[in-house]
């Protein structure tokens, strides 16, 4: 007879074989040694794996000693189901209707086959019904959300801590006016700009000096001053990373300056790219000015367009810009020529000097001095009136659109929006959850450790490594690979800190609906929080940081795993 | 399913008894039904589980869903099984979940070639490997063959209960565990040293 293989050996161990092949193969191990002892030896393994399976190895662990009080109660479908209600009323209220509205005006009525249909109720009669009940619904669940809350003593703090996590930003954006806003804002400015700024040093600084492949460059690193003499002329581009930077000589090419300071009072054939703290040009350039800084002046000429991104720019008499102007600044003065179009984002600016094509602007406070001359139309869209000296030349009357300036926070939009928000990082949250649910699970994990912190060293990492892997050729599109998934990073952030935040507030989750639910009550308070003035950016950046942090370690370890593995 | 694992300190009658009690929402009762038989849910999960953490939590979670679903519990059946069957759902629906089988175990089944392992080789294995060896290779084990082996050696449930929680044909199951009994010899052998490469199997 044939012998048995470890398939029929083990299916007759566990019971599974047919009583006549049972008995031939019992007949068949007591006289071939060989098959009689392959089935010992899987009936010892069986033995082997049961024993070693069932030895008490480690104590119970002190969380499953005690039987878990009640079954969890489904916060999160509750919250959810309250939300998406209240964000779907919402909707049809600041969306839906108007549009009917404007498609009313447009001459969509009742005549309209997608009117009747969408919006007459042709479908379904009792949708006016339907909108009360809707808004009763809203209500009623959020009503029974306060009473969950509320019902136990012990949960006194959750509750507490979702109803102020609520109000605190409706009521700050009530109280805020829209100077703190704007002082907020404007630190926020600065602080980007100044880490703009030392990124964009650290990387020019980088990529100089491991690359020796810009021979048609002069490169200056680390110089406390650099100054290139009057009557000296530089026939190559000027790279330069340091404090203090003067152009009085002659650069034939470009000029690039990461620095503190920079004088131009020389002349410069090629273009101009600047981060500085100052700029100042009273020399000659022949080419583009693009400047990025606190202060820029102007005095001397430029040939073609200036772009300028600063908080004070000023154009002094005398001054000449060839081409058009293009600026967002918080202050400034043009009292110099602009040969074509102005375009600007400020404050305040005041013109005196002569504009040769279009003028556009966003702004607060428009002066338009005496000496003024604007060839072109001028349109201004402000909060204020613009100044106009009664001797200021116009080619066109002034259209000025009036801006109001109301706090964002009373603006029904505001809140459409931002249920918009919360929608779309709900739903990046449940399709990151259904495709990566065990890289979901590592990156909440991974969250609730303090190693999370390695975050604050990841947030500016990424994009420094970036820009130095630009320096290959290969390099970049790795580096906007990078860049992308960077960003993506940024914006899943507040999802997986939302899960981590929700199951602080409402216990471990049970089931797929648990986590959502967590995840929908955490990004709200997490989006909530954001909203608050003065610390809702800070509160952002602590999100970005932890999140970023929690996402780094995931990642680790499922790399290190994988390679472990393989 | 011959043999259950759990706390002996109640008799079969007393077990019946506290079940009735538990069963009518006696708190008293349900804690000793749960101080009976957490160690080996809290085991079991401990085995299917890839970490210490998610069995914990399985653990609590098996038993809020065991205590919600008491009533539907048919008492003619043995609770034990009732309750290993519940366990076992509860821990492959989330390791099904996580995705994990998709993940780690593409090609588990269908490419692993199945050697024939030398006996006497098989001994030695057995013999120099400690049961802390063998509980960690488990935890290496892609899930699938992980749950399978833990519900026929660990639960002692059936190839029609395996059949039915891992949602594979019943002839599968065969298969499955056989192949799993190859991977965790392969596993310990990987992990344990060289001297035993030979044990896991040669061509017959």
């Amino acid at each position: 007879m044939n012998h048995f293989d470890e398939m029929a050996c083990m299916l007759y161990l566990d019971g599974q074989l047919e009583a006549d092949r049972s008995r031939d193969l019992l007949r068949h191990a007591g006289e071939c040694a060989a098959c009689g002892t392959l089935l010992r030896a899987l009936e010892k393994e069986s033995g082997w794996m049961r024993a070693a399976m069932a030895e008490e190895s480690e104590p119970l662990p002190s969380r499953v000693l005690a039987p878990p009080s009640r079954a969890c109660t489904p916060w999160g479908w509750i919250a959810a189901f309250g939300l998406a209600t209240v964000g779907g009323y919402t909707l049809w209220d600041g969306l839906i209707a108007p549009w009917q509205q404007q498609l009313s005006n447009a001459g969509l009525n009742s005549n309209n086959l997608f009117t009747i249909l969408v919006f007459h109720g042709a479908f379904w009669k009792g949708w006016d019904s339907m909108r009360t009940i809707v808004e009763f619904i809203a209500l009623f669940t959020l009503a029974a959300l306060v009473v969950w809350f509320t019902r136990r003593g012990r949960r006194y703090w959750v509750a507490a801590a979702v109803v102020t996590t609520l109000a605190l930003p409706m009521g700050f954006g009530a109280v805020a006016n829209a100077q703190s806003s704007q002082l907020t804002q404007h630190v926020a400015q600065n602080l980007a700009r100044n880490m703009a700024h030392q990124v964009a040093q650290n990387a020019i600084t980088s990529a100089a000096e491991q690359s020796n492949s810009i021979p048609a460059a002069e490169v200056t690193l680390h110089a406390e001053n650099y100054t290139l003499p009057a009557g000296e002329t530089q026939h190559s581009d000027v790279i330069i990373a340091g404090n203090f930077a003067h152009i009085d000589g002659t650069v034939e090419g470009d000029v690039i300056a990461f620095v503190q300071d920079m004088d131009i009072t020389g002349h410069v054939e090629g273009d101009v790219i600047v981060s500085a703290r100052s700029l100042r040009v009273s020399g000659q350039v022949d080419g583009n000015v693009r400047s990025y800084g606190q202060f820029t002046v102007i005095s001397g000429s430029v040939a073609r367009n200036v772009t300028a991104g600063c908080e004070t720019f000023q154009l002094e008499p005398g001054a000449k810009i060839g081409w058009g102007l293009i600026l967002g600044a918080s202050n400034a003065v043009l009292s110099g020529d602009i040969g074509r179009n102005l375009l600007a984002g400020t404050k305040s600016t005041e013109i005196d000097g002569t504009v040769g094509g279009n003028v556009t602007m966003t702004l607060q406070h428009t002066t338009i001095g005496p000496h003024a001359e604007i060839r072109g139309a001028t349109r201004i869209r402000g909060q204020y009136e613009p100044d106009v000296s009664a001797t200021a030349k116009l080619g066109s009357p002034i259209e000025f659109t009036r801006r109001h300036e109301t706090s964002h926070y009373r603006e029904g939009k505001f809140y459409v929006h931002r249920v918009l928000h919360w929608g779309a990082a709900f739903v990046l949250g449940l399709v990151l959850l259904a495709l990566l649910p065990a890289m979901f699970d590592r990156i909440t994990r991974a969250g609730r450790s303090t190693a999370s912190l390695i975050g604050i060293l990841i947030l500016p990492g990424i994009p420094i490594i970036a820009i130095i892997a630009c320096i290959t050729l290969v390099g970049i599109p790795l580096a906007l690979l990078a860049l992308f998934l960077y960003i993506v990073a940024l914006y899943a952030s507040q999802i997986f800190v939302g899960e981590i935040v929700g199951e602080m507030l409402m216990g471990r989750p049970v089931g797929f609906g648990g986590l959502l639910g967590r995840m929908a009550v955490g990004l709200l308070i997490v989006q909530a929080l954001s909203l608050v003035p003065h610390v809702g950016g800070w509160f952002t950046f602590v999100v970005l940081v932890w999140g970023l942090g929690a996402i780094s370690i995931a990642l680790f370890r499922t790399f290190r795993h994988a390679s472990a593995v393989s | 399913m011959e043999h259950r694992k759990a706390s002996d300190s109640m008799s079969e009658v007393q077990v019946t008894e506290v079940l009735a009690a538990a069963r009518e929402g006696d708190p008293e009762a349900w804690g000793r039904l749960y101080s009976k038989y957490a160690p080996a849910i809290f085991r079991f999960c401990r085995r299917s589980m890839p970490t210490r953490e998610d069995a914990e939590d399985a653990t609590g979670e098996i038993f809020i869903k065991v205590r919600e679903k008491l009533g539907q519990y048919d008492a003619t059946r043995p609770f034990t099984a009732w309750l290993y069957t519940v366990s076992a759902n509860h821990c492959w629906d989330i390791l099904r979940r996580r995705r994990v089988r998709q993940d780690l175990e593409t090609g588990d089944v269908d490419d692993m070639p199945l050697a024939h392992p030398d006996p006497g080789q098989l001994e030695r294995l057995m013999t120099d490997s400690t049961n802390h060896q063998i509980r960690s290779a488990l935890e290496k084990m892609p899930a699938r063959a992980r749950v399978a082996l833990v519900l026929r050696y660990y639960s002692e449930m059936s190839y029609d209960e395996i059949a039915d929680t891992l949602s594979v044909r019943r002839t599968f199951v065969g298969v499955l565990l056989l192949r799993a009994r190859h991977q965790l010899r392969e596993i310990i052998l990987a992990t344990g040293g060289k001297e035993l490469q030979s044990v896991a199997g040669s061509k017959p």
